[in-house]
């Protein structure tokens, strides 16, 4: 198929954040590249992002329910066929999309006159002539973008072949795509190492479609899907290069020119999730085909770490890895303190980190952390299978909040079997945590494609935006990510509102100024707890003697009273040491559950 | 430690509290055994025995007066610890 043979552009449409470069584009150019292919990437995202201004993009960039982003270029990706040519979208779905501050004439407009000139432009960025393969890299709200470029490409260049790829595509979403959608003409499913390569060569020799890994690709009316290839082994992969990011987002001016740059460089040290291998969290949907967990080398990552500052001259990094290898813990964050790397570092990990552990990760230089915390209930966290105590959460955002490490994290309801007291009992123990980090958001989880309990729910409909962005052609229910399900006995709202109001009220104090503090001092037999989490009822709490050494026994980490007891100097019985959890419990100096008590108040002296 | 006298009576009152006790055959078992041993403790004690006990403390009266009400100076010093400029000062104070 000559007509295929000429170099591939890689592309990466809205809505795709704007602000860091995409690593599916930057690994994939890098790998077409050393199988000796001319490759070449367009951040297409940043170019509607210099269009509406970088905020407005980043707004509409955020996924909030509503596939808004997905919607805005409904019409131009299928045309008459697009189910809402009169935008009755932005009046359905209102009081979801509040957040954007947009009216519905103004995203009419964005959709009727911006987005089409947005695509227009697409067509002279690129010599797309010379190039005979296009692939569009898609997660999330990228789709109907990238369908929408694909139409008026095939328009202008009949003679490009078009693939797509990219968590969209995997299981059946991809071949019902990709019959549904006559511009495109095929999709990899599952890892694109091996499957872009292979195509590429299949393509340049006018080999058969039918020996590239992993691709649906249609035979005749027919949709095929080859056998997947073997999984990639990350050590073997190039360092993702993002140079067209940079050049593309300077010259729009996006970003300022200048010697040390400040963009989080995305890295990939693990795929899978050694978690979720063992015991699926019920309501995770990421890893569709790819949970068994690899992790590169640690000394393959502290070179590619090393390679990139120097390349793109920025020390600040975003694990793209679902969860932290813990082996990490112990053969690469100590070589990152003994080297005295400078870097800025941003993990996903679980909530099961120690004192310790969260010690040398700030040293170490992770300076952001995303612990899958998800609920201060151990019944619902038991619910969700994360393995994990509401304890044990309260813990981490603890010692993170002591060693200054930014903890993002959500409170989720909504699990089948939880009740209204796994609720009022959170919003209890809300007020005394008002000196860590809160929750970014609060709210019901999102029934997702491949999730336990997606798997486990008979009814469900595709989240009801997606109606409003396919034709009727297309099967939503092999399409959609998103579900709306019937969960049998579901809590009323209300029994979160007393939840919700909390959260907000937490929030609120620390969005109001310096956050609130609890912290100790403490010398042998002598305890002071200065208590300034609420405004006009600060205080100092004096322990001595055996109450502080029992409070000093629980500031480590969830223990027992029978632990307790072990640890301090007078013979106690447990009886008396539970009788003095409650007491501390109910100055909300201390979180108890089930059995283990945990003291709140943080070190005054910073950095042990 | 405290001393505690315990009667001839204490034993029988126990032994019939445990009579009331819904318990497992080992755990009954196990309590009648304790008892005896206190029986016969007491016998060669001549009806009263006294042994010493470490008291149970109460924590009330502390937890009472434990809270000051008091306004610190610099919330945000209590908050991070110590102010960055004073940690600087220390460190030097110390090394050199």
């Amino acid at each position: 198929m000559p007509a295929a043979a000429g170099p591939v552009v890689l592309v990466s449409m809205p809505f795709m954040a704007a602000d860091r470069p995409s690593i599916q584009l930057g690994l994939l150019a890098a790998v077409a590249r050393a199988h000796g292919f001319a490759a070449r990437t367009l951040h297409a995202n940043l170019d509607l992002a210099a269009q509406l201004g970088a905020e407005r993009y980043g707004l509409l960039a955020e996924h909030r329910g509503p596939l808004i982003g997905e919607w805005l270029f409904s019409v131009e990706a299928f045309g008459a066929a697009a189910p809402d040519p009169r935008g009755r979208f932005p009046a359905r779905f209102a009081d979801d999309l509040g957040y954007l501050g947009e009216s519905g004439e103004t995203l009419l407009d964005l959709r009727r006159h911006a987005v089409p000139a947005f695509l227009d432009g697409l067509l002279e960025a690129v010599p797309w002539q010379e190039a005979g393969v296009v692939g569009f890299s898609s997660t999330f709200q990228q789709n109907a973008a990238s369908f929408a470029l694909a139409r008026r490409l095939k328009r202008r260049f009949p003679h490009l072949f078009v693939v797509v790829g990219g968590a969209n595509f995997d299981d059946e979403m991809g071949p019902e795509l990709l019959r549904g959608v006559d511009a495109v003409d095929a999709a990899i499913i599952g890892e694109g190492e091996r499957a872009l390569p292979a195509l590429l060569t299949a393509l340049a020799d006018g080999g058969d479609l039918a020996t590239v890994p992993g691709l649906a690709h249609r035979a005749g009316e027919r949709v095929v899907v080859n056998p997947p290839a073997a999984p990639a082994v990350l050590d073997e992969l190039p360092p993702p290069d993002y140079s067209e990011y940079f050049t593309r987002a300077e010259q729009l001016g996006l970003l300022r020119r200048a010697a040390h740059r400040a963009v989080w460089i995305p890295f990939e040290s693990a795929r899978g999730c050694w978690w979720g291998q063992r015991h699926h969290c019920t309501f995770c949907g990421l890893n569709g085909a790819t949970m068994r967990f690899r992790a590169k080398s640690p000394q393959r990552l502290l070179d590619e770490l090393a390679h990139q500052t120097r390349q793109y001259r920025s020390f600040r990094f975003e694990a793209v890895d679902n969860i932290l290898d813990m082996r990490y813990l112990r053969e690469v964050f100590p070589r990152l303190i003994e080297d005295g790397a400078g870097y800025e570092i941003f993990y996903e990990s679980t909530a099961m980190l120690t004192r310790a552990q969260l010690r040398m990760l700030a040293r170490a230089g992770v300076t952001r952390l995303q612990p899958g915390l998800e609920s201060l209930s151990s019944h619902v966290l038991g619910l969700m299978n994360k393995g994990t105590t509401a304890a044990r959460n309260i813990n981490l955002l603890r010692w993170a909040r002591y060693y200054g490490i930014d903890v993002a994290w959500n409170v989720l309801w909504g699990f089948p079997g939880e009740t209204a007291p796994d609720y009022a009992g959170q919003a209890a123990i809300v007020p005394h945590l008002r000196h860590l980090q809160p929750p970014g958001s609060a709210g019901r989880i999102w029934l997702e494609r491949f999730s336990p309990l997606y798997t486990q729910t008979s009814v469900r409909h595709p989240e009801s935006s997606y109606s409003y962005v396919y034709p009727r052609s297309v099967d939503l229910q092999r399409v959609a990510y998103f579900f709306e399900w019937e969960q049998p006995a579901p809590l009323p709202d209300a029994a979160y509102d007393e939840l919700r109001t909390a959260i907000a009220g937490w929030s609120t104090a620390w969005a109001a100024g310096p956050p609130p503090a609890l912290t100790y001092w403490s010398s042998p037999g002598f305890l002071q707890v200065h208590d300034g989490r609420r405004p006009g009822h600060e205080g100092t709490y004096t322990f001595q003697d055996t109450l502080a050494e029992i409070y000093l026994a629980c500031a480590d980490r969830p223990v027992t009273a029978t632990a307790v007891r072990e640890k301090l100097s007078a013979d106690v019985p447990a009886g008396a040491v539970r009788e003095a959890f409650e007491q501390f419990s109910e100055r909300g100096l201390m979180v108890l559950d089930g059995g283990r008590a945990l003291a709140l108040a943080l070190p005054a002296v910073p950095g042990r | 430690m405290a001393e505690v006298q315990i009667s001839d009576d204490d034993v029988r009152g126990l032994a019939e509290a445990l009579d009331r006790l819904e318990l497992p055959d080992a755990q009954r078992a196990l309590l009648t055994a304790i008892v005896a041993l206190g029986t016969a403790a007491i016998d060669q004690a001549n009806e009263s025995l006294v042994v010493d006990v470490d008291p149970v403390p109460s924590f009330h009266a502390q937890f009472a007066g434990a809270f000051t009400p008091e306004r610190f100076e610099s919330a945000e010093a209590v908050a991070s610890g110590v102010k960055v400029d004073r940690v600087t000062r220390l460190m030097r104070i110390g090394r050199h």
